[in-house]
């Protein structure tokens, strides 16, 4: 190409090139909405794996049977190692844990932003109104 | 030829000759372009096309560019596309990463693509030479070759998505950028083609 070209070129892909960046960003966020999104990711991964943790626990018929803490949950299902990795990476503090039917456990956390439906598709069924994770324990207290 | 140039040969019976040996108009041709006639002294070879080290990182650099650009501004494309334009048959984790990692692409390779443009550009504009780096009609030719293997596996997409049923607004959108990117490509670096089989 000759150099007026080139030139040509450069800032023409450039404003384009400019302009998809900036529908990007405004369509993810800058830094701070993607630290946000992943502090969400990271809540709902530890809610999934403690309602995991508090199945396995009323399966094998450990016992407080309706455990509200980590450290109440049998170690066969959680490790202490893991339970003290599982809390809030904003606040540092413990996942609430409650039971709103006699077989039925739920595991909620505060999040910063509403996520699609793609991203809370998983096992067990997250709700996002609540902020819970919910899991059939399958044992009356 | 050099020989049959030295001999005083006039270059349309050495072409003559050449082709009643085999070889096509075009390579008897071009043979002969390669020698220059001056007056008392033998054949003088014209200016071959160079490889060198240097031209090949530069060129190199500037096409790697051109390629992490094209691609990743189709990825940001077609990430916004579904960010607009929902499929509700789409069960995809959803696209805020790909458009994060395609910005950092974006960000990084488009100002290595144009400062090296931009600087060999200046730099045939000062020697023409450089416009003959082998280096340089090589990729110039691998950038028009992708463009066009592009735009028949846009068009091969286009067809399948029609006989499968996956004409939607999304899909047509996509199939759009594609061939707007490799057209792109296609009407810069096809100009270049036909300046360089000029020179």
């Amino acid at each position: 190409m000759t150099l007026v070209r080139t030139r040509r070129v450069v800032i023409l892909s450039g404003l384009v090139v400019l302009a998809a960046v900036v529908i990007g960003l405004a369509v993810v966020g800058g830094p701070d909405t993607g630290r946000r999104d992943r502090r969400d990711a990271a809540r709902l991964d530890a809610l999934r794996q403690i309602a995991g943790a508090l199945a396995c626990h009323a399966a094998s018929g450990s016992e407080p049977a309706a455990p509200i803490t980590l450290a109440e949950v049998s170690p066969a299902c959680l490790d202490s190692t893991t339970a003290r990795r599982l809390l809030d990476p904003q606040t540092g503090n413990p996942y609430r844990i409650d039971y709103p039917a006699p077989d039925r456990a739920r595991v909620c956390a505060d999040f910063e932003a509403t996520m699609s439906e793609a991203r809370i598709a998983g096992w067990p069924p997250f709700d996002a109104s609540t902020g819970c994770v919910s899991i059939n324990t399958g044992r009356d207290r | 030829m050099r020989e049959a140039l030295i001999r005083g040969g006039e270059r349309s019976a050495i072409a003559a000759a050449a082709r009643e040996a085999g070889w096509t108009a075009a390579e008897t041709e071009a043979a002969l372009a390669d020698w220059s006639d001056a007056p008392g002294l033998p054949p003088v070879p014209r200016p071959a096309r160079a490889v060198s080290a240097r031209d090949a990182f530069r060129h190199g650099l500037m096409f790697f560019a051109l390629l992490l650009v094209a691609t990743h501004f189709g990825l940001l494309v077609f990430a916004l596309i579904d960010h607009f334009v929902p499929d509700p048959l789409d069960v995809s984790f959803g696209s805020d990463g790909t458009i994060r990692w395609s910005i950092a692409v974006l960000l990084v390779a488009w100002p290595v693509w144009a400062v090296t443009s931009l600087n060999l550009a200046r730099e045939a504009e000062r020697d023409s030479g450089a416009r003959r780096a082998a280096i340089r009609r090589w990729m110039t030719w691998v950038a028009l070759f992708l463009a066009a293997a592009t735009l028949v596996g846009d068009a091969i997409a286009v067809v399948a998505g029609f006989l499968g049923g996956d004409i939607t607004l999304r899909f047509l959108a996509k199939a759009i950028t594609v061939a707007l990117i490799a057209g792109a490509i296609f009407l810069a670096y096809g100009n270049d083609r036909e300046l360089d089989d000029t020179t």
